[in-house]
């Protein structure tokens, strides 16, 4: 087999990423989590973390594509001495007060699709 | 419907005799699975297995192999016909053996949001700690895989057990 045998199975960070996204947009739709794209992922890693994903195809491939969007960003890190993080330092305290709230409704209400209900706000969160 | 040819290439370049020994289970049809390659330099950086089939009997059996080469070594060359394991990674993986995927009768899994676990009689929902097990199914090759659940179908007697580590004395 040569690589350009396997051409069209080749995947590109792009397409890892836009899959990622669009299964997560998926598990948002099925738990009633109405959040931004960049909290979601945190969200449902810990809502995996809890056990609170019911088993899955959809589940399954979720967590082989997360790996391989890993896979790419460890490898852009080896490639950069000194990368620099993404987003500001702010956006990562308000994707984790995002998270925290999301979890928070869950443990309160008992109910994910009270999440949107309740959800607050990251400023309100972060108690500022 | 038969294996897709590019994942039989890949599953008999890594695992060689792994179809030959899932399809001596009694296999109805292989589902319909692309392989996902990342490339490296001129070759494989990482790669998607996935071996998914029906059995004559209605059970299911499903592996899912993701390999990434280790740091510092070129991409793998796809015109070798065989492969260095130890030359690989294993970020992740899935070796299922079930009526349906939520309810599986042993599935052995590791996936980047936590360590390796089980999903075991009595409680298959249950996260086992794979460590926690006899045997050990840490980076269990899906070969021996495939073999435990021929000797299960064959044997009927539950292949895991859990270890439950003793609690150290005050």
């Amino acid at each position: 087999m040569r690589m350009s045998d396997l051409a069209d199975c080749v995947e590109t960070f792009e397409q890892t990423k836009a899959k990622l996204e669009k299964l997560e947009e998926r598990l948002a739709s099925q738990y009633g989590l109405n959040i931004r794209s960049a909290v979601l992922r945190r969200t449902l890693l810990e809502m995996d973390s809890a056990r609170l994903l019911a088993d899955g195809s959809l589940l399954a491939d979720w967590q082989a594509t997360y790996s391989r969007y890993q896979s790419w960003v460890e490898d852009s890190w080896s490639v950069d001495p000194k990368p620099k993080p993404a987003e500001p330092e702010k956006t990562e305290k308000q994707e984790a007060a995002y998270a925290a709230s999301a979890l928070l409704c869950v443990a309160v209400f008992g109910r994910l699709d009270t999440v949107r209900q309740h959800a607050v706000g990251p400023e309100a969160a972060l108690g500022a | 419907m038969p294996l897709d040819p590019k994942q039989r290439w890949a599953l008999d370049c890594f695992y060689p005799g792994l179809v030959v020994s899932t399809e001596q289970l009694g296999v109805e049809s292989f589902e319909a699975k692309t392989l996902v390659i990342h490339p490296r330099g001129e070759g494989i950086g990482l790669i998607q297995m996935e071996l998914k089939c029906a059995l004559k009997d209605k059970m299911q059996l499903a592996v899912v192999m993701q390999l990434k080469r280790k740091p510092g070594l070129p991409g793998f060359d796809p015109q070798l016909t065989s492969t260095d394991l130890t030359e690989w990674l294993y970020p992740y993986y899935s070796l299922d053996y079930s009526r349906r995927l939520s309810d599986a009768t042993f599935r052995f899994d590791l996936d980047r949001n936590g360590p390796a676990h089980v999903h075991i009689k009595p409680n298959v929902k249950d996260h086992w700690p794979a460590d926690q097990t006899t045997p050990d199914t840490r980076g269990m090759d899906p070969r021996a895989f495939v073999a435990m659940v021929a000797k299960f179908r064959r044997d009927k007697i539950y292949p895991v057990t859990r270890v439950i580590p003793k609690r150290k004395k005050p």
